[in-house]
């Protein structure tokens, strides 16, 4: 698990890539959501389902 | 006369229309004019188009009888994610600002087909990416039952729109619960359809795994009545589903013993205000009393599914915008700041997230063969000040769309009803959501349930 420095220099990487540069008010607030959304992806990742392709709402006879 | 005609179903409009009471002229003149009384407070409309729709409304004075369609000379406004051919369609972004639509979505040509009157654009959130309804490139639309609260979002002008009286209906469009949250925050009825039962051809994309089109309105018969014009198969829409025969009507063999509604164990009702639980579990005692089977349901898979729905959505609106990102500086901090937190998401976590989808759906699909809908609050918090919901993390934008957004993610027919006021007299909007397909039915029973009650009767006092 990385901790919140790392995951910072993470996000500043993932930002510089694409040449977007924000005042630390701005990356503070995209730099906490971020990081929610790196939580609902641990949990999202602690189960894969194989069984199933991607993105199916139809099943059999509903 | 005029506060009736604001507050007439389309039916009735139409027959007043057919039987020559009013003319479409009469009342867009009575819609115009409070557009242009009360717009400048709201924020409802971002454009209108009143010299066109007094020239085209003037012309279905001649209409005979035969000629009035279910929506000829009906008032609607859409939320501007949607094109209308030579208008622009901005997002309520200032990146597309310029953005001139060369063509009509399908929906926008439903209606023109129709001959309604196309009053003009409604504000969103800009991109639609946002729950509350801040937008600071628009200016804020504001909630006509208190002014100083949000509206919800992200089809905030939309609801706004119907609850003031600026339009008889209006559409938005439902990522996370976008026409659900604002209609129950406005006190007004908002319809999301099953996915892909509305054409989304020439609609502004926020996740096309998630989006949904659909009517808000004041009576979800009303919603019943637009939707048996906008659905339906578009082979031009590769996202596009038929509902087969079945078509939107009101159901003469309804009978409420053989619906059975199912009260959520877990989740629904936990965390959540205290004013909308009692107002929601009042309505279960009623539909109740009413005859309708109301059993229990254990969904014990439900708490994934608003990360689910996140979790797919941000990285498809990342994908979206990625070319406007180069002008990143141009929009609104709260959506800048809540899209760029999606960056570094791996295409391998992304087709988790999708298959796990899968998962979480089929689920759903195998509770749901037990029940005919499912009943909950449409949100779990008191509509807030907009004073305090500028930051894109405040626990009511985060917590908003709770309840909603599972029902993008499995696609389910989902309309929000109004079934109570705080004490603040804010609105409290129910959700009924049903099985994939079964559009029809889960209209029926809220129409049934606003048959014996009058909460979305009401209207703010300072827009009456």
């Amino acid at each position: 698990m990385k901790n919140q420095m790392e995951l910072k220099e993470i996000f500043k990487n993932h930002l510089n890539q694409k040449n977007i540069f924000l005042e630390k008010k701005s990356f503070d607030e995209a730099f906490k959501t971020f990081l929610k959304i790196r939580e609902i992806y641990t949990s999202i990742l602690s189960k894969e389902s194989n069984l199933f392709e991607p993105r199916q709402r139809m099943f059999g006879d509903n | 006369m005029t506060e009736k005609i604001i507050h007439t179903e389309i039916e009735k409009l139409n027959k007043l229309y057919k039987s020559k009471k009013i003319s479409p002229y009469e009342v867009f003149q009575i819609f115009s004019k409070r557009i242009n009384k009360h717009n400048k407070v709201l924020n409802a409309f971002i454009d209108i188009y009143e010299d066109e729709n007094n020239k085209f409304s003037k012309g279905l004075e001649n209409l005979d009888h035969s000629d009035f369609n279910i929506l000829t000379g009906i008032t609607v406004g859409l939320k501007d994610l949607i094109d209308l051919k030579n208008k622009y369609t901005t997002a309520g972004s200032k990146i597309l600002k310029n953005n001139l639509a060369n063509t009509n979505s399908k929906i926008t040509q439903d209606f023109i087909n129709q001959k309604s009157i196309i009053l003009g654009k409604t504000n969103l959130v800009e991109f639609a990416f946002g729950t509350l309804g801040i937008n600071t490139s628009t200016n804020t639309c504001r909630n006509p039952w208190d002014i100083k609260r949000v509206p919800g979002g992200s089809s905030s002008g939309s609801a706004v729109a119907v609850s003031a009286g600026l339009t008889t209906f209006a559409i938005g469009t439902d990522t996370g619960g976008s026409v659900r949250m604002p209609a129950s925050l406005c006190g007004i009825t908002g319809f999301k359809p099953t996915y892909g039962v509305v054409s989304r051809r020439g609609v502004l994309d926020l996740s096309w795994s998630m989006d949904h089109v659909g009517p808000m309105a004041r009576s979800a018969k009303d919603c019943l009545d637009i939707m048996s014009v906008i659905s339906g198969y578009d082979p031009k829409d590769k996202y596009s589903i038929s509902l087969g025969n079945e078509k939107f009507y009101i159901d003469e063999s309804f009978d409420r013993k053989k619906i059975k509604i199912g009260l959520p164990k877990n989740y629904f009702f936990d965390d959540i205000d205290e004013e909308i639980k009692s107002s929601v579990l009042n309505a279960v005692k009623k539909l109740s009393n009413l005859g309708y089977q109301v059993e229990e349901i254990d969904l014990p898979f439900i708490e994934e599914g608003r990360s689910l729905n996140i979790g797919v959505l941000l990285p498809e609106a990342l994908t979206i915008h990625k070319d406007y990102l180069k002008q990143y500086s141009k929009y609104s901090p709260t959506v800048i700041n809540r899209l760029l937190g999606g960056m570094g998401i791996t295409s391998e976590e992304y087709l988790s997230a999708s298959k796990n989808m899968s998962e979480f759906n089929f689920n759903m699909t195998k509770k749901m063969k037990d029940f005919d809908a499912i009943i909950s609050p449409t949100v779990p918090v008191i509509t807030p000040l907009i004073s305090e919901s500028l930051s894109p993390n405040t626990n009511e934008s985060n917590s908003m769309g709770r309840f909603t957004g599972v029902f993008n993610l499995t696609g389910q027919p989902s309309i929000s009803v109004p079934s109570g006021f705080t004490n603040k007299n804010m609105p409290i909007g129910m959700m009924l959501s049903g099985k994939i397909l079964d559009d029809n039915k889960l209209l029926n029973i809220a129409i049934d349930w606003q048959n014996h009650t009058d909460f979305h009767k009401r209207s703010p006092d300072d827009f009456n």
